[in-house]
């Protein structure tokens, strides 16, 4: 089989030759493209060499166009850090002062030098192994993008204050969908949306915040013909049952989610959940037996719909026997 | 007592102007300042996040209970400062070189407050000799770090390596926290604590502050 037909199949909840490795990485793929952080999130070439090279040496079952949270914030004005070895960020929150929608740029995901470089990676991709290697574009949730505005703090503060944040959400989910648009025509297979921010919240919050727009932009993805990938990491046990409603197709769950409650709540639907895999206790700093020991037991526990992953980002310095025992597991 | 017990339930719900002008009541009611803050401010910011251990409540509503008890404790210092109370410790906190986020280390900071420890919060991207300086400088009990991401949880190991290289590490608490970090790094790098999320830091750090001058007397 190749990955984008075991992607298929088993979210189809077909049986398939191996369960899909769909490890998200992000400076390893800087590492294994040979080069530095800053570049790798600035130059589409690298990213995809880098994601090619993850995929025939450690087995990923996907490539992505992933590389900071900050894409968007960038098309909307913000002016961005790039760190040799880090990860890229706002210099300051754009939104800092308050709501002043007026400081919003406007503008189409193709003119602007970060959201085009995302879309060329797409573009780049699916010349190279479309319809072979499933293909993940990436957007931030509308939550997350306002907090990427905004800032995380003021953004809680204004949350607990129920401050009226209808216009500048209404704006940031008119973008985020046009940057959709533009990579599903690109050929993205999968659009994958960043909330991070949402495991900092209850669900009283997350429903009158963030869970309309979260289920208005999985269904715009759905709409356009693509799948939908969640991933909010941290801890989102008090979100599931809502989650559960959104009607994503890929749910991405962090290492502290108990991977049996997430298949008691998820029963009955077709999200597939994936993830659980503590990327820095198991992946980074165990041995390979007890990497192998981790995904048998997310196997068992997760059962059919279990789709192997770390519960977040795989590390750079992970060692390879570690990523090689984890694939080698997928094929049992 | 209904008084401070509504200063604690105000805190609560996170309304920083009523917790100040029920403090500001307290006081010309000339009750004893810190009775206003033991059994009003801290005993509402602990429930806070013993709530908050317990996913009853999230980051806004502790967020927004650390503001009323930081309004509270404007009108409350100046008090405490004439009676010469003596906070429960002094902690010296920040996000490691290289890292910015700063969500857990202000959870973090801000339940330590609500324990009775006096806190020097260095913000982000903080080098290790600027968290060694800060102690030494102020005379900390306790030094947190904090850090969100795999590739600058090193830096916390730095720290400690810079603390022993400055023959300063015995003087200190060493706590670490953040999402990438976990008991058996805290162990591997030689600091004392780990803790999982806020309210168990206030709590750790407050015992282990407790033992070590308890060790020293």
């Amino acid at each position: 089989m190749t990955p984008f037909e075991r992607l298929k199949f088993k979210m189809e909840g077909k049986e398939v030759d191996k369960i899909p490795n769909l490890n998200i990485a992000m400076a390893l793929v800087a590492k294994e493209a040979g080069t530095d952080y800053s570049t790798y999130a600035q130059d589409y070439r690298k990213l995809v060499d880098g994601n090619l090279c993850c995929v025939e040496k450690y087995g990923f079952d996907v490539v992505s166009a992933i590389s900071d949270p900050v894409r968007e914030a960038a098309a909307f004005g913000s002016e961005i850090v790039f760190p040799e070895n880090g990860v890229p960020y706002c210099a300051e929150p754009l939104l800092k002062d308050g709501y002043e929608i007026e400081k919003l740029k406007i503008v189409s995901p193709y003119d602007n030098e970060r959201t085009l470089d995302r879309i060329k990676a797409i573009e780049e991709f699916r010349k190279r192994v479309g319809g072979e290697i499933p293909i993940i574009g990436w957007v931030e949730g509308v939550l997350a993008e306002c907090a990427d505005l905004r800032g995380v703090s003021s953004l809680m503060m204004d949350l607990a204050e129920e401050e009226d944040l209808n216009e500048v959400m209404e704006i940031i989910f008119h973008q985020q969908c046009r940057f959709i648009d533009a990579q599903v025509k690109a050929g993205a297979d999968i659009i994958g949306v960043g909330n991070a921010v949402a495991s900092l919240i209850g669900p009283s919050l997350y429903e009158e915040f963030a869970f309309q727009y979260d289920k208005a932009t999985i269904q715009y993805i759905h709409e356009l013909g693509a799948k939908a990938k969640l991933h909010i990491c941290g801890n989102i046990t008090p979100l599931l049952p809502q989650l559960k409603m959104l009607e994503v197709d890929i749910l991405d769950f962090d290492w502290m989610v108990d991977c049996q409650k997430i298949r008691e709540i998820t029963e009955g639907s077709t999200i597939c959940f994936c993830g659980n895999i503590d990327p820095v206790a198991v992946m980074l700093e165990g041995t390979a037996s007890e990497v192998e020991a981790k995904t048998v037991k997310c196997i068992m526990e997760g059962g059919e719909q279990y789709i192997a992953a770390c519960g977040c980002e795989v590390p750079a310095d992970t060692p390879r026997d570690n990523l090689i025992a984890m694939n080698k597991v997928l094929y049992r | 007592m209904a008084l401070i017990q509504e200063i604690s339930e105000l805190l609560q719900k996170g309304k920083a102007k009523n917790v100040k002008q029920l403090v500001q009541q307290a006081l010309d009611e000339n009750m004893d300042p810190k009775e206003i803050l033991n059994d009003g401010l801290l005993s509402g910011m602990m429930t806070i996040g013993a709530k908050f251990k317990n996913n009853e409540v999230f980051v806004p509503e502790v967020l927004v209970a650390a503001r009323a008890m930081n309004a509270g404790l404007t009108v409350l210092e100046p008090k405490l400062i004439e009676i010469g109370n003596e906070p429960a410790g002094k902690a010296v906190i920040g996000t490691v070189q290289g890292d910015l986020h700063d969500i857990g280390k202000n959870l973090v900071s801000m339940m330590l407050k609500g324990a009775g420890f006096e806190i020097h919060d260095l913000g982000v991207d903080v080098e290790p000799d600027v968290f060694i300086d800060k102690a030494e400088e102020i005379g900390a009990d306790v030094i947190c770090m904090s850090a969100l991401l795999t590739t600058t949880m090193p830096k916390m190991q730095e720290c400690i390596d810079r603390m022993k290289q400055r023959g300063v590490r015995d003087k200190y608490i060493v706590m670490i926290g953040g999402a990438p970090v976990n008991e058996s790094f805290a162990q591997q790098i030689g600091a004392d604590y780990y803790t999982a999320d806020a309210a168990s830091a206030a709590e750790v750090a407050k015992a282990a502050v407790q033992k070590t001058r308890g060790k020293t007397l």
